[in-house]
């Protein structure tokens, strides 16, 4: 990084916590602290769910998940439009007219104490770790940009964010979302725009995709219907619809973020917003993966991206293999190169059929040849080190910045990744303490004190959480494709979570102890299926879902409940 | 709806109308532009 691009990163640094900071003003109460005096506009609160849903991993993860899988990863949200359209019609009127601090609240009302509680501890782990993930995303670029321990990078990131959504409180988390959603689009763009720019004169933006085409990067759907497959049309359909109606309608994150909207009629256009846009903009991210895959066809791409693990395997003990599948992957990446300008000049030229599916087979033999001297390398670098799981998958394309973007953009794209990581880890924190605050502290140990006292304990909350988050980071470092972690973690919860919701508004006849027992079973069966089976991760929410529904009528109809409503 | 409805529940109704209207809005757009990549990537795959 030269000096041009530190001041923009520090510029945005700064910006951005004087300006979440300067919203204390605004946070005297509880109701000022936790909903913002429910007064926001609804670009303002759909700009904020769409931050809070797009942290730094959409940016790293997605962009590793285009290069490496292409845009198959895109029907995950497929599901979304149609779960806000559900949400908009259900939760946002009925959460907003019930005046209520969290989801959770609903739940006693309708059930009872512990049912409140179970589902509010739940959302806290569950969060508590993904927002830890969330953190470790941006701490691992920074890890490689700045060549910084992880583990210090973690606590930077972590620590400074984690003050900032203390002071401000949710106001200063959505006023800052907003502004750093610019940030984002703007850097996305000028990240496109160059990658084009820096494709060799005589391949046009139909050859790069008709390359990546050629080697199944563009697939968007995929009508294969098998469970163990992660991302098809119909996991994304029904396993997304199913997260995307549990992670907006009963993670706290998001539900707080449309309870601080003007009105039901403001709170339905923030999430409509995201119905609209979610899916261009992750086709967005995708393709800039993408087009990175494409770059790399022309200029040698580093046989190991995550350049720390490259750097101890080339000189260590494995010194000679390395040297060896090094020159073996160069040898592959000249070959590939040939084949993959061969097949623009023959996709170009239109001309004979024949010819142009010769020059096609050529070049995906030649890049399976270069996928399989890439796969020994990353091989040896899993032997040498260890680490079975090991994946450059994230180093991907912060490596591509680094080594190929001019003076000051290379800075713009780090501020973006960091208003990626900012927005949804502050959003996260807020969340969690006010779960912790009004869930557990308010309700179970002080509830008469004044809304001042509530707001020094959501401040104190959000810096234990901030705390516990950055620990979990430092794990998260060492896991594979971060956003698939994010996404296993939230899985393991949100269908069941979902089912209680359901349970409470669908079904009159089900009861406080249906609905516990039935969390309980929902969350167990998610853990059978994970353990035992192949199901890939998406299905959990499903799974989850049914069987919270099922377990809890049944126990409902067979268990009296005295507390019954 | 009927004429002799009270204002203030003609108003929700209308109100509800144009909602409904948005939803249906929302799924035909994301069915288009997931057709739409259907049809880009079978473009360009080919």
């Amino acid at each position: 990084m030269r000096l041009l691009d530190w001041a923009v990163v520090v510029a945005y640094l700064v910006y951005v916590i004087w300006d979440g900071v300067r919203m204390t003003k605004h946070s005297g109460s509880a109701e000022g602290y936790f909903l913002a005096n429910r007064s926001l506009p609804w670009w303002a609160v759909g700009l904020s769910v769409m931050a809070t849903q797009l942290s730094a991993i959409t940016l790293v993860g997605t962009t590793g998940q285009g290069y490496n899988d292409g845009m198959r990863f895109i029907q995950f949200y497929y599901g979304l439009p149609l779960a806000m359209v559900i949400l908009c019609i259900t939760a946002v009127p009925f959460f907003y007219r019930a005046k209520v601090f969290t989801a959770y609240e609903y739940l006693e009302k309708r059930f009872d104490l512990k049912t409140r509680t179970l589902t509010s501890f739940f959302f806290l782990i569950s969060r508590g770790l993904g927002v830890g993930v969330i953190i470790a995303a941006p701490s691992v670029i920074l890890s490689i940009v700045l060549g910084w321990s992880e583990t210090a990078t973690v606590f930077a990131m972590g620590l400074s964010t984690t003050i900032y959504t203390m002071i401000g409180g949710v106001q200063a988390v959505t006023w800052t979302d907003v502004k750093q959603m610019i940030i984002i689009f703007f850097g996305l763009f000028v990240c496109l725009f160059i990658i084009l720019s820096k494709f060799p004169p005589e391949v046009s933006l139909g050859d790069a995709l008709h390359l990546a085409g050629a080697t199944g990067r563009l697939t968007t759907v995929d009508t294969t219907f098998d469970l163990k497959q992660t991302y098809t049309l119909w996991s994304g359909l029904v396993g997304g619809l199913f997260l995307m109606l549990a992670y907006f309608g009963c993670d706290q994150s998001q539900v707080q973020r449309f309870l601080t909207a003007k009105s039901v009629g403001e709170g339905r256009t923030s999430l409509l917003m995201s119905a609209f846009v979610k899916i261009p903009m992750q086709f967005l991210i995708l393709l800039v993966g993408v087009l990175v895959f494409v770059f790399y066809q022309f200029q040698p791409p580093p046989m190991i991206f995550n350049r720390v693990e490259q750097t101890k395997v080339a000189e260590g003990a494995r010194a000679a293999d390395y040297g060896a599948l090094n020159a073996e992957y160069e040898k592959a990446f000249a070959a590939r190169q040939a084949a993959a300008v061969e097949y623009v000049k023959n996709e170009g030229s239109g001309g004979d059929p024949a010819a142009r599916a010769a020059a096609r087979d050529a070049y995906l033999a030649a890049n399976k040849g270069f996928n399989e001297a890439r796969g020994r390398g990353i091989a040896l670098v899993k032997e040498a080190s260890g680490n079975k799981t090991f994946t450059d998958v994230n180093y991907v394309f912060p490596t591509f910045v680094v080594q190929n973007m001019p003076a000051g953009v290379i800075g713009l794209i780090i501020a973006a990744i960091f208003a990626a990581a900012m927005s949804s880890i502050s959003a996260e924190l807020n969340s969690l303490a006010t779960a912790t605050t009004i869930d557990f502290y308010r309700r179970h140990y002080k509830p008469e004190a004044d809304g001042r006292h509530y707001v020094r304990v959501g401040r104190i909350a959000t810096g234990v959480w901030g705390i516990f988050a950055c620990f979990v980071a430092l794990y998260a470092t060492s896991l594979g494709s971060l956003i698939e972690v994010v996404n296993r973690f939230g899985s393991f919860f949100y269908g069941s979570l979902l089912g209680v919701f359901v349970l409470a508004v669908a079904v009159p006849r089900a009861r406080s102890r249906g609905a516990f027992w039935g969390l309980l079973f929902g969350i167990t069966s998610v853990w059978i299926a994970s353990r035992f089976t192949d199901i890939a991760f998406l299905w959990f929410n499903v799974i989850g879902c049914l069987v919270v529904v099922v377990v809890g009528y049944l126990l409902s109809l067979t268990v009296r409940d005295p507390q019954a409503r | 709806m009927p004429e002799n409805m009270p204002e203030t529940e003609r108003e929700l109704s209308e109100q509800d109308a144009r909602w409904h209207v948005i939803y249906v809005a929302v799924v035909v757009f994301a069915v288009l532009v997931i057709t739409a990549l259907y049809f880009f990537s079978r473009y360009f795959s080919s």
